[in-house]
């Protein structure tokens, strides 16, 4: 029996969230994350395990898609479906877009803004690349798009694809933008023209990206719960 | 006696009673008679072809994943031995994927992999009917063959410019029943 993330000491947990518990450890000579979906006792087991089992595979099943699609996102190394587990890559002198921009502090200086605009114009072009593979993320925001060195070059990570989905709808891509834009601009106020960059090199980069903003214009309008049954 | 210095064995972490053996030999010129020792089970362990190996690590992927399987009890091959060449395999078709990363005649190379080899026995009985020589495990990329390994993971050169070849092969083969 493989040994339960839970019995790893506390202190290699870096991060809870109300889905997953992530961990730093090991994986023979690889330094690496590792992403737990615990058990909520307040689920039916069936139903538990069900949607756990499939939250997983929708992660890794993003994962691979992107990494064919050539968007730099973490390996994986092994999965303990029986602890529901995921073991990858941690993706080594990184830091997030949020840790990044917060470096900064407003107001920013022509030569800040310039390299903010520079980081944004990379992550609306990576999100161009993302949604034109038909892949929505489901969680987007400055905390789960990474950073990694060196300076100047800055390779786009994305990570945690725990609620991503393949679809083509210009909608659910309208909605993956919309709730970046609530999230980058709630976390680092006074930011919207840095935001714009994003939508910029978004839409120089996705042909599609016409119908996707429109919706975007939709969403900001009305909200991102579409459906109004039940 | 061959020498069986340049065996490595690594503990499973995850699974701490079982050890994972790993040895490389090249040379090998008794391919028939290999074969008829593989399915009579005469030599307890999986034979990798070497070409198709680009690092330990790759091994060590798919070795873990035969020995979860097997402590989960959910091997789907008939032994740990197949085990781990299907786990190398991106394929799901286990006479394809033992085709595919098993010893075939064009092999000089080959990665023996054993499983709870406790006492070294089982890869001294490889290293003695085996009839080739035992080479250290760093020379392993001298044999290994980039194009092939692409060819038969599906590696593009798009996805190579974000990743090691290492990172999409181990991907795939941790992340294999779940990639349809």
């Amino acid at each position: 029996m493989a040994t339960k993330p839970s019995e790893l000491s506390d202190a290699d947990m870096i991060q809870q969230g109300a889905e997953a518990k992530i961990y730093q450890g090991q994986f023979y000579d690889k330094q690496c994350i590792i992403k737990e979906r615990f058990k909520k006792t307040y689920r039916h087991p069936v139903l538990e395990e069900r949607l756990t089992h499939r939250r997983i595979a929708q992660e890794v099943k993003a994962l691979l898609r992107c990494r064919k699609a050539g968007i730099a996102v973490p390996a994986v190394y092994f999965m303990d479906t029986c602890n529901n587990c995921i073991y990858m890559e941690k993706v080594e002198h990184s830091l997030t877009v949020r840790e990044f921009i917060q470096q900064f502090q407003p107001p920013y200086t022509e030569e800040d803004n310039q390299i903010l605009r520079s980081v944004a114009g990379k992550v609306g072009s990576i999100l161009a690349k993302l949604h034109s593979n038909d892949i929505v993320h489901g969680d987007l925001t400055t905390s789960n798009i990474l950073l990694k060195s060196p300076y100047d070059i800055w390779e786009v990570y994305l990570i945690d694809f725990g609620l991503s989905q393949v679809s083509h709808l210009a909608e659910d891509k309208g909605v993956d933008l919309y709730v970046l834009e609530k999230a980058f601009l709630s976390t680092h106020p006074r930011t919207e023209h840095i935001f714009e960059q994003v939508l910029a090199a978004y839409s120089k980069n996705y042909p599609n990206s016409v119908e996707v903003l429109k919706k975007l214009e939709e969403v900001r309008q009305r909200g991102r719960k579409r459906v109004m049954v039940g | 006696m061959a020498s069986c210095d340049h065996v490595r064995t690594f503990p499973v972490d995850l699974f701490p009673n079982s050890t994972i053996s790993i040895a490389l030999f090249d040379g090998i010129k008794n391919h028939d008679e290999l074969k008829k020792k593989i399915i009579s089970g005469k030599i307890d362990a999986a034979l990798l072809s070497a070409k198709k190996i680009c690092d330990i690590f790759q091994v060590l992927v798919a070795a873990t994943k035969a020995v979860g399987a097997k402590s989960n009890g959910k091997l789907k091959t008939r032994s740990i031995n197949s085990e781990v060449l299907f786990s190398l395999s991106p394929s799901n078709n286990i006479t394809e994927s033992l085709r595919t990363f098993g010893v075939s005649p064009s092999d000089s190379a080959v990665v023996a992999v054993t499983i709870d080899d406790f006492d070294g026995l089982k890869i001294q009985n490889v290293a003695q009917q085996i009839n080739a020589e035992m080479k250290p495990l760093d020379q392993l990329n001298r044999y290994t063959d980039e194009d092939i390994i692409k060819k038969v993971y599906k590696i593009s050169d798009a996805e190579l410019k974000h990743s090691k070849l290492l990172d999409s092969v181990a991907t795939r083969i941790a992340v294999k029943e779940f990639a349809t």
